[in-house]
């Protein structure tokens, strides 16, 4: 018998020897030196973190009733791998959807080649259940959430609306998106390969979401239909192509009602026509027309450039540079104080007392009530207005602002200059938002309105005595209610051309004003855009007296005691 | 010996009669350590150790048994408990949606109007407490009532 060498013997040995090195080596390195990583790749390969989504915040009225919400919905989704017969399982969930949902389209997602499809988003769950109920392969649910405005179109643009991801693309829901939108929570729960089942003891750590504050807005629900109903009653009989309300309570500068026609459902915003999102009231500027005259008329005294009792002889048209201006109706030269100016709302009464102010005062005086500045409301887009800076001012640009052309304003900005000197002589900034309730149900008080004086309170309560004259003998009789007295002046402002110039018969129609004059409680703008019957004391006077008879009703508003009138030509010996 | 202490002695073993009686080796009282009681004394007290652990083990783990079941009883408890509320969380959000909606001024009005409401053509504030109590705040008008 051979015996092997024993050289064979111990080159296999050491061969084997070397080979049992190298695993033991290769060993060591995955097990001890790089056993820390693979740990890691290995616990991240099982463990899944899923974010839980916060509930989101209310919107609601002062009177906590809710304007918007989020409620209970479902989404429906299909694994295209699981669905065994795509037709049948696509005419069975076209029937449970409904008749807007196209059969053709919905097999092409189920015979995709992915392994996950949205059927439907944000189904109601009663839907939901009936497909469940069908136990069709490949169909699965998830729970969510869904934004609901439970009133429909009211104050759709102040409340504004939310993306299908519930993200707040524009109102309040885009200004207050982090508070209303919370704090998303997660859960860590650790997974077999198929990612399908949870292993068991596994891990299992749960974050959760802390919901959303809910939003109290300054909006009064009721009145803010009242307002709505009749803004549209009013647009429709003017045939106008469109209006703004907006009513604002002169001492804490809380909007109580805001609204802009045409408006939409938020429900549905798709629906809406272009444009029809934006808040007018806020976003969009006009020329303020005769209105403007107020401030004329507020600088003129506090600067005590005229007086009261002083008759200023009045044309009815003159020249300045190249334009003539004139006053709505033929008259001939007539004396007339500064309250008969304001309560007959004559322009060339208006360019006189203005050219005794001079561009730097009238221009100073503009920016003191807020023109040309943004109110700070907290609301996106909100425009500044357009008022030329004084070196920009051409010989034209003084007479003109004086009787509120050549300037652009947003009805918020007008409805501040009279809730000035409604408040006398004080500005208060607008607020639409009242507080926050945090999850834990505290009610958050948002911080005071600014405050700031414009003009002395002689001023303001002697403009109020010229507003009071407008309404009772002026232009404003439209806007007058019986038993109240009312101040305010109205305003008929012609639409600029974008080349320059100005159309023809196409104007802005408002009335600005507020109750009772003595002590006022609310403030209302009522802006007609392109109203058949032109003037804002045919137009937008009788909207103004609808609005305040709802104000007083809905709000209880008591008489005052009565201003007195300012002097006049016929009072004034 | 005499024969009184003879009379006194007494011998309990019965003695056969014709018989001499045999003579008896005396038994040893104490038994030599190993033996067989102090082995049946230790067993016993094996037994009763093993009989005490038994009822304290079995009854620990039965204690353990009952605790287990109480606490999954809790915790079964406690789940349907949280899947009812969330369920009535459900049902009060909807019930608050519904309300919402149902209390929405425009359907009310929508609902008023087919109903044949309308509002007011005029309002008038009443001082009431300029009147003498008691007197009437306003005058009935049928025609308004028609």
């Amino acid at each position: 018998m051979n015996r092997p060498q024993l050289g064979r013997l111990v080159a296999l040995a050491l061969a084997l020897v070397v080979a049992m090195g190298v695993i033991v080596v290769r060993l060591a390195i995955l097990q001890v030196s790089r056993a820390g990583a693979f740990q890691a790749i290995a616990f991240d390969q099982r463990v899944h973190p899923i974010e839980l989504a916060p509930w989101r915040g209310q919107i609601v009225d002062r009177t906590l009733e809710p304007l918007a919400m989020s409620v209970h919905a479902t989404d429906i989704y299909a694994d295209p791998r699981y669905v065994e017969d795509a037709w049948t399982t696509s005419q069975r969930l076209a029937g449970a959807l409904g008749e807007d949902v196209d059969v053709e389209e919905l097999v092409d997602d189920l015979t995709a080649d992915t392994s996950f499809v949205f059927v439907a988003r944000q189904a109601e769950n009663a839907v939901a259940e009936r497909i469940d109920a069908m136990g069709l392969p490949g169909i699965g649910f998830l729970d969510v959430s869904a934004r609901s405005y439970p009133a429909g179109p009211l104050a759709p643009h102040v409340l504004g609306f939310v993306d299908i991801d519930g993200n707040g693309i524009s109102g309040l829901e885009y200004q207050y998106d982090s508070l209303l939108a919370g704090t998303p929570g997660e859960r860590i729960i650790e997974l077999d390969p198929s990612r399908l089942h949870r292993i068991a003891g596994g891990v299992d750590r749960e974050r959760p979401p802390v919901p959303g504050s809910d939003l109290v807005t300054t909006i009064d629900r009721d009145f803010q239909y009242q307002v709505q109903a009749g803004l549209e009653e009013y647009v429709e009989r003017n045939r106008a192509r469109g209006g703004t309300v907006v009513v604002m309570d002169r001492r804490t500068g809380d909007v109580l009602a805001m609204a802009t026609y045409p408006w939409f459902d938020p429900n549905d915003p798709a629906a809406a026509k272009e444009g029809e999102w934006r808040n007018r009231a806020i976003t969009d500027v006009f020329e303020p027309g005769s209105t403007n005259k107020v401030i004329t008329a507020a600088c003129a005294l506090e600067e005590d450039v005229i007086g009261l009792e002083e008759r200023l002889s009045v044309p009815w048209k003159m020249d300045v540079g190249p334009f003539t201006i004139h006053d709505s109706h033929p008259h001939p030269v007539q004396p007339m104080t500064i309250g008969d100016i304001l309560a007959q709302s004559s322009n060339i009464g208006a360019v006189q007392v203005a050219e005794r102010l001079g561009p730097t005062r009238m221009s100073r005086c503009l920016s003191r009530f807020g023109l040309g500045h943004q109110t700070g409301i907290a609301f996106p887009g909100e425009d500044e207005g357009i008022v030329p800076p004084l070196w920009q001012w051409t010989d034209s640009s003084l007479p003109t602002m004086a009787y509120g052309q050549g300037i652009a304003v947003t009805p918020l900005q007008m409805i501040s200059v009279f809730s000035t000197i409604a408040n006398d002589g004080v500005w208060v900034q607008p607020r639409l938002v009242r507080g926050t309730i945090d999850p834990g149900g505290t009610f958050h008080r948002a911080a005071d309105a600014i405050r700031r004086r414009v003009v002395s309170v002689e001023t303001a309560r002697t403009v109020t005595s010229m507003l009071a004259l407008a309404v009772d003998e002026g232009t404003g009789s439209g806007a007058s209610i019986a038993g109240y007295q009312v101040a305010g002046k109205t305003g008929t402002a012609r639409i600029p051309r974008p080349q320059g110039g100005y159309y023809t018969g196409r104007s802005i129609a408002s009335f600005i004003g507020f109750l009772p004059a003595g002590d006022p409680d609310v403030v209302i703008a009522a802006i007609l855009d392109r109203p058949t019957t032109v003037y804002g004391g045919i137009a937008a006077a009788p909207l103004f007296q609808t609005i305040a008879r709802y104000a007083i009703e809905r709000l209880g508003i008591a008489p005052a005691e009565e201003v007195v009138y300012p002097p006049t030509v016929r009072t004034v010996r | 010996m005499s024969q009184a202490a003879r009379a006194l002695r007494t011998d309990p073993r019965p003695v056969a009669a014709g018989t001499t009686p045999a003579r008896v080796t005396p038994v040893p009282r104490a038994t030599p350590p190993g033996g067989i009681r102090p082995r049946r004394r230790r067993a016993a007290r094996r037994l009763g150790f093993l009989v005490l652990s038994t009822v304290v083990v079995g009854s620990m783990v039965l204690a353990l048994v009952a605790l287990n079941t109480l606490i999954a009883q809790s915790s079964f408890r406690i789940d349907d408990l949280n899947a009812r509320i969330d369920t009535l969380a459900r049902r009060n959000l909807q019930l608050t949606s519904e309300h919402a909606k149902m209390s929405a001024p425009g359907r009310i009005a929508d609902w008023a109007r087919r109903n044949g409401m309308r509002l007011p053509d005029d309002i008038r504030f009443l001082h009431a407490h300029d009147e003498p109590a008691g007197s009437p705040a306003g005058v009935a008008d049928p025609d308004g009532a028609r």
